[in-house]
């Protein structure tokens, strides 16, 4: 896989994912913005480096990643570079300055978590219902969410949620690793598996996906029109009731071979952001069958 | 320390002793700053172990039982919520303790950062000692050259009438020697001064640069085997409950106890410097403080013309010598 320079990869990998705009059926673009600007050397300098990138989906790996989130964690302001200090050390000088540089900058920003399920309550009567969205940054894949809206009988989610004091929904350990590992199951077989398990009505699943990020030549089986170009990917699967008509807007994947569960319709699609000069030639490669094309600002 | 007194030529008694006492000072708060970096760091360190030995036990631990209990769980239908919402996933746990590690490497680095500084600071410190004591050798051999020009003056002049011309400009010429003279011996116990807090400044910064460089390369051995294990749980993904990808994980796992071991090691070296190195130390600058020898050594009585020609010798004398090795360390 190609080394690009992280500075202006970060920089290009943000300016895609602003052109997409991704919506709540998404991991939080604001935070996975901030992750970034944190590990651009521009900002931290050489602290968090080495940059380290996820070969199959060309995203900045969880070991890159997880130096900022740690960083974040740490409280304790750091000593800044006494004065003439650059000139008997200059190496440490330049790791003192980005310390402090990047800890003003964390102070006051919301870093996307590798792993998170929240929870929302829009509902307590007559039916209880809750909004659960589970982050994961996984390997291969990219950023992902599942949401799922579930509605039961009122009080039913008091075994899977806890109310905080300050009024938060707090989702169970158990309910956070139950979706943990199903953040990639099949949304029909989740659907069927939480009306069956927990006992309560799923009437919207989605899945959100930021990635993969190609950039450079790629693979040979990479198509044409992305060779030696940018291309964000956005992918997105819906599972829902008020889904009338399924349409399959994805040409990188089949269409789903599983039939739908009754009253179910189901929504795919593929937006990306490529470069300015590759959205045309993008989207004559789509033929109608890719969601949005956008150029990268 | 003030680069206009350490080069001021009206140097004073009192000056030299508020001098000395700044110099002690700034040594004990030097040894009580490495004494607070060593306990800092030996917080760092076993944070740093502890984290490591979580992450490696979790990887160890839930490994067997969970694999089985996923071979189990293939078999069973989930129809209980409570059977469902009791498991637990290896990733997610282990992405935990991947987190807390990472944590106690981050301080980790940042605090080897602070021993560099520490070091970089007391080095500089190393160096104003030596710029000092260079200058006191240059003022005590300059004033010890003029004293001799003195002698040389006083030796070709007739002493003969009490009140006469010569006998007035060679009152003055002695007056002028025994200013210089004591200026000799002061600039000479500032020298000492020097001489002398250097081997407790060189010894601290050689204390503060150890710990450094064992806290960096622990830092690069914990930054390797936490790196590992952060991209084999990342590896893992949706497949960390299938056994084998487990068994590879504990076999990653098993990287991490080099990088322990190293950081126990660490931990009871920092404890050496701190119940043996420091209190060494630490005694060392008391007994000097007490002692004042390089005031002692050169002390400041009443000086006439013969023991000013000795004191202008001796000072000469030093600060040929202190060429001489100076043009040997260059040399070397």
């Amino acid at each position: 896989m190609e080394r690009p320079s992280p500075g202006p990869y970060l920089r290009a990998l943000r300016a895609a994912l602003r052109s997409l705009a991704p919506d709540r059926d998404f991991p939080a673009p604001h935070e996975l913005d901030a992750h970034f600007a944190a590990l651009d050397p521009a900002l931290s300098g050489p602290l968090l480096l080495p940059a380290e990138i996820d070969p199959d989906t060309g995203l900045p790996a969880l070991a890159w990643l997880a130096r900022a989130t740690a960083e974040a964690a740490i409280t304790a302001p750091p000593p800044a570079a006494p004065a003439g200090l650059a000139a008997r050390d200059p190496e440490l000088a330049e790791r003192l300055s980005a310390r402090v540089r990047l800890h003003a900058y964390l102070r006051d920003a919301t870093l996307h978590p590798p792993s998170r399920l929240t929870a929302q309550i829009r509902r307590r009567a007559p039916t209880e219902d809750v909004t659960l969205a589970a982050d994961r940054h996984l390997p291969a894949v990219g950023f992902t969410r599942l949401r799922l809206d579930l509605s039961g009988p009122p009080g039913w989610s008091a075994d899977v949620l806890t109310a905080a004091r300050d009024g938060r929904v707090i989702p169970t350990q158990g309910l956070r690793h139950l979706l943990a590992r199903h953040t990639l199951s099949r949304l029909s077989a989740l659907q069927a598996w939480l009306t069956g398990a927990l006992e309560v009505e799923v009437p919207r699943l989605s899945r959100g996906v930021i990635g993969p990020f190609w950039f450079g030549e790629g693979p040979p089986e990479r198509p044409a029109p992305f060779r030696g170009g940018l291309a964000l990917h956005l992918s997105r699967e819906i599972l829902a009731r008020d889904v009338r008509a399924s349409s399959h807007r994805d040409p990188l994947t089949p269409p789903p071979a599983a039939p739908n569960p009754a009253g179910y319709g189901r929504y795919t699609e593929r937006r990306l952001a490529v470069l300015p000069r590759m959205v045309a030639p993008v989207t004559r490669w789509g033929r109608g069958r890719l969601g949005v094309v956008v150029p990268i600002r | 320390m003030g680069t206009e007194q350490t080069r001021s030529p009206q140097l004073t008694t009192a000056r030299l002793i508020a001098r000395g006492e700044a110099l002690t000072d700034r040594q004990t708060a030097a040894v009580a700053q490495v004494g607070r970096l060593v306990r800092t760091q030996q917080e760092v360190s076993r944070e740093l172990s502890d984290g490591m030995g979580t992450l490696q036990r979790r990887g160890a631990d839930v490994a067997p039982s969970e694999s089985a209990g996923l071979l189990a769980s293939l078999r069973r239908t989930f129809a209980r919520r409570q059977s469902l919402l009791q498991r637990r996933s290896v990733a997610e746990e282990l992405l935990s303790h991947y987190e807390v590690a990472n944590v106690a490497l981050r301080r980790a680095s940042a605090f080897a950062d602070e021993l560099r500084l520490c070091a970089v600071e007391m080095q500089a410190f190393v160096d104003e000692l030596y710029d000092e004591h260079a200058v006191a050798q240059a003022n005590a051999r300059e004033a010890a050259a003029r004293i001799l020009e003195i002698e040389a003056e006083i030796d070709e002049m007739d002493e003969g009438d009490e009140m006469g011309l010569d006998a007035r400009r060679i009152d003055a010429l002695r007056f002028e020697e025994r200013t210089r003279s004591t200026a000799v011996q002061l600039q000479r116990a500032r020298a000492a001064l020097c001489r002398q807090e250097l081997a407790p400044a060189r010894s601290l910064r050689d204390t503060v640069l150890s710990l450094h460089e064992d806290m960096a390369a622990c830092v690069v051995q914990a930054t390797a085997s936490v790196g590992s294990a952060g991209r084999r749980i990342q590896a893992l993904g949706m497949a960390a409950d299938a056994p084998m990808v487990v068994s590879e994980l504990r076999d990653s796992l098993q990287q991490l106890d080099t990088a322990m071991h190293a950081t126990t090691v660490y931990i009871a070296q920092a404890q050496d410097l701190l119940t043996r190195v420091l209190p060494e130390i630490s005694a060392d600058l008391e007994a000097r403080t007490t002692e004042r020898s390089w005031l002692t050594d050169t002390s400041l009585e009443a000086v006439e013309g013969d023991r000013a020609r000795l004191l202008a010798d001796q000072a000469l004398r030093d600060a040929a010598a202190a060429e001489v090795e100076a043009v040997g360390h260059e040399a070397g």
